[in-house]
């Protein structure tokens, strides 16, 4: 079931709230629990009734497991060692199986044939939030968690299908809290407004912007040669529609989590206004950051071993975290170009300090010439994670750097003068700039524009929430922009017009439900 | 639940912020959905049968199969295609193969269409004894569904429940608000002309406008469409002549009289799909490619439409009727002129 469906808004999300908190005023509250683990169930089988089972017995195992990793007994260090393999193993099968046997057979020129395996849905997020677990456990940080809760913590639907990645410190915790199974019309109208917000960005500017991107890298795919205006307008398109589809759906998680007195934490702090790598994944998919930095990148040894261990950590937690989002080659490089580019942006920062250099102290064109260049590197390194081949990614970026010419629109030959014969030397030709007819262009920029300027300069959700503690902060890096010239959210009855309207929209916009693209990974 | 939370729930203003967000989503939501219903820019809700009613941008999909659910049994031939098909006058049609004709055509009509309209007219027992089915070798291309409001396609041929409600929604939606909004004002303000002039009864489409054209005998440039396009398109042609073939109908297969200078630009196109299909004795209606009439500009309203006069030409003469082999090397003859033409400059 999609979060953006009539089915979803109107039937599935009202029927559940007013269960839970008709059960929970008469103080049945395992009772409460049962049915939002019941309705959760219910939301994930929706897609696909036959991997219930699956998420069912890895609960059950996980949560077997986490008893006996938070006992003193023997076998705990065995425990932990079978559950992470078992865990990783079955990610393993439905995810990388027919990626690992094509690859054998690339290389070594077999024919090994393995049947279709299906992804279940939301099983590289379920599987990452119980491995935590069960490291947790072990290291002796969970408490003795009552199995309903834990059954909760794993399928809770706001946060099951795409994240954010939840933490059981900051979920289990919240299950015992009584306050939450009183309806709240604050909680209610606090996270409605996050909803909506969400639903807007998805449905309206997300999908509406996507019609834009598919046909490039349709035609970047099939070989076609590109312009480089329809390259960029391509690639920026989709940079937008990802971040607008990622973002919203986080806040629309958010937001159905607070109409039921849960918070969960931030995922997406407006990365796009990052001016550094490194800042960049302080704000994009936080909670998967966290996970890695937790999981992985700490227990490889983090940056306590020297310079050039903390480099290959890295790179071995971004190779891993590019894999993570998808069983292909491109996805391996999009990691390992972040990777680079996170060891580089900290060899840079280790030598200014070297220097003498406070990184605090960088000069306004300084920190936008190094968000342009970050800017630019995020949106080429998603056409390698957006294309299907390298073949296309390769068609689509060498169209972007001009390598398939470049051609610049007739009506700028008066303005050129004389110097068209030298352009033309140097590959710069006046002409048809579009070709190929993709889209309508001028529409497209247009709408690149309008989106960017709100990626850049409008406040994100959490800003706009910010006097209602919206979600826990995952944040670690700069201080977070305000915008004290921007209204902040208030319940009075002139916001309530602007939530409903942008509802209305949303709502109104969802001819054809469109699946997230986070769903895939 | 602090001091200020408890202030606020008692206070009223959790109250009157959900009373004015209720209030305002739902007679925002009224507004949109009425306003789409009474304007119903595309003749979605509102089917017409006055004869030869004026429109700016009716859904053909949605006026032609409303019209034939009740009054297919009226119906021998049925023309289908686009909307260049759709100005060819089914009284031509019908002095010159004998039969009582509806005019199917719809914009961007494709093959996929055509096989859809077609299981649709046979499993609603009103299989056409004569299909006619015109050919454009400019749009092999085009084998995908369209799926914007002007040319969505009618539930009834799509079949599919969560189809149709999703085709209502649609029509009662946001985009279509704000095009019906459009609509409002244009009424009010701009008051343009309409663009069709459409006959239910028949299907008939006669289109109002007129671009000035200049039509060249040799194209500037070729264009090839790439194998699998062509491949999946043979596919659909084969599968609706196996479908009409086991209804025991005919197909009648029309070239439309697209200019010249555009029919040679796609010459290899045309050798490419000819060659795929079944042997090239496969007989077709054209316009001989020298006709005078497919180089002058006042036989056409734009590039890809022709005046109904012209489309009536290709059918009026039994001789118009050739292989396609012989079509073939009449536009390769054209074409050899214009390469000679070519070296001679």
């Amino acid at each position: 079931m999609l979060f953006n469906s009539y089915i979803f808004i109107f039937l599935f999300l009202p029927v559940t709230l007013a269960g839970f908190f008709l059960i929970g005023k008469r103080q049945h509250h395992r009772v409460a629990i049962a049915w939002l683990v019941a309705c959760s169930l219910f939301f994930y089988g929706w897609w696909n009734p036959a991997y219930l089972g699956l998420i069912l017995v890895s609960i059950l195992f996980n949560y077997a497991i986490g008893v006996v990793l938070g006992g003193q007994g023997p076998h705990r260090k065995a425990s932990l060692v079978a559950g992470v393999v078992l865990n990783l193993g079955l990610l393993g099968y439905f995810k990388y199986a027919n990626f690992f046997v094509d690859t054998v057979n690339e290389v070594t020129g077999t024919d090994f044939h393995l049947s279709v395996i299906v992804l279940p849905l939301a099983i590289s997020f379920f599987t990452f939030q119980q491995i935590a677990y069960l490291v947790d456990a072990w290291r002796g940080e969970t408490r003795e968690y009552n199995f309903l809760h834990y059954c909760l913590f794993v399928t809770f639907f706001p946060q099951l299908i795409a994240g954010p990645i939840v933490h059981h410190r900051e979920m289990l915790p919240q299950f015992a809290r009584d306050v939450i199974y009183r309806f709240s019309q604050r909680d209610f109208i606090v996270g409605f407004t996050i909803f909506s917000l969400g639903l807007f960005k998805k449905v309206v500017l997300a999908d509406g912007i996507s019609v834009f991107a598919n046909p490039v890298f349709g035609a970047a795919e099939a070989g076609i040669p590109l312009s480089i205006i329809e390259a960029w307008g391509g690639a920026l398109a989709y940079t937008l529609q990802i971040y607008f589809d990622f973002s919203g759906y986080s806040d629309m998680a958010i937001g159905l989590g607070r109409m039921f007195g849960i918070r969960l934490p931030l995922n997406f702090h407006s990365p796009l206004k990052a001016v550094n790598i490194i800042e960049f994944w302080h704000r994009w998919h936080m909670t998967l950051s966290r996970f890695l930095r937790d999981y992985l990148y700490i227990p490889l040894g983090g940056n306590r071993r020297g310079p050039r261990r903390r480099y290959i950590n890295l790179m071995i937690t971004m190779l891993l975290g590019g894999l993570w989002h998808g069983a292909g080659w491109t996805f391996v490089v999009w990691g390992a170009a972040h990777g680079l580019a996170l060891a580089l942006n900290h060899g840079w920062h280790a030598a200014r300090r070297a220097m003498g250099h406070r990184l605090e102290q960088s000069t306004r064109g300084g920190r936008l010439l190094s968000g342009a260049l970050t800017f630019v590197f995020i949106v080429a390194t998603f056409v390698v994670f957006r294309a299907e081949s390298f073949g296309g990614a390769m068609n689509l970026l060498s169209a972007m750097s001009g390598g398939q010419g470049v051609i610049l629109p007739e009506g700028l030959s008066g303005m050129l003068g004389s110097l068209q014969p030298w352009l033309a030397q140097h590959g710069v030709m006046l002409g048809e700039h579009v070709p190929n007819r993709l889209a309508s262009w001028s529409d497209g920029f247009k709408f690149i524009f309008m989106l960017l300027l709100i990626a850049w300069a409008a406040p994100n959700t959490q800003q706009i929430m910010r006097d209602f503690d919206p979600a826990f902060d995952t944040y670690r890096g700069a201080p977070a922009i305000h915008f004290p010239a921007f209204p902040r959210f208030s319940i009075s009855p002139g916001w309530a017009v602007i939530i409903a309207l942008l509802f209305v929209y949303a709502v109104g916009s969802l001819t054809r439900a469109s699946e997230f693209l986070y769903f895939q990974f | 639940m602090n001091s200020s939370q408890e202030y606020q729930e008692k206070s009223g203003e959790t109250r009157k912020f959900l009373r004015a967000l209720i209030l305002t989503a739902l007679g925002a939501a009224l507004l949109v959905v009425s306003i789409n219903y009474r304007v119903d820019r595309y003749y979605v809700f509102h089917a017409q049968e006055e004869p030869f009613m004026e429109f700016l941008e009716p859904n053909m999909r949605v006026l032609k199969t409303n019209y034939l659910e009740t009054h297919c049994s009226r119906f021998d031939a049925v023309i289908f295609g686009s909307s260049r098909a759709a100005a060819i006058r089914t009284d031509d049609v019908n002095n010159a193969f004998g039969v009582a004709a509806y005019n199917f055509g719809v914009a961007t009509g494709n093959l996929p269409g055509v096989l859809a309209r077609l299981e649709w007219l046979d499993a609603s027992g009103c299989m056409p004894k004569t299909i006619i089915l015109p050919l454009s070798i400019d749009r092999l291309h085009f084998t995908g569904r369209p799926n914007d409001l002007l040319r969505k396609e009618h539930p009834a041929i799509v079949g599919d429940p969560a189809y149709a409600r999703e085709f209502l929604l649609s029509y009662l939606g946001v985009d279509a608000f704000f095009s019906n909004l459009k609509k409002l004002m244009d009424q009010l303000i701009s008051r343009p002309e309409p663009r069709f002039r459409y006959d239910p009864r028949s299907g008939d489409v006669e289109y109002l406008w007129d671009r000035e054209l200049k039509l060249e005998a040799c194209p500037d440039s070729s264009s090839r469409t790439d194998e699998v396009t062509i491949g999946i398109f043979v596919d659909y042609l084969q599968r609706i002549e196996s479908r009409v073939r086991e209804s025991g109908s005919r197909m009648v297969l029309l070239w439309n009289p697209i200019p010249v200078g555009d029919q040679l630009a796609h010459l290899d196109d045309a050798r490419a799909l000819f060659g795929r299909l079944q042997g090239t004795e496969q007989l077709i209606y054209r316009l001989p490619p020298g006709d005078a009439r497919l180089f002058d500009s006042d036989q056409y309203h734009d590039l890809g439409h022709y005046k109904p006069d012209l489309a009536a030409a290709v059918f009026a003469a039994p001789q118009n009727r050739v292989p396609l082999r012989q079509l073939l090397n009449e536009l390769q003859a054209l074409q050899n002129q214009c390469d000679a033409q070519n070296d001679s400059h």
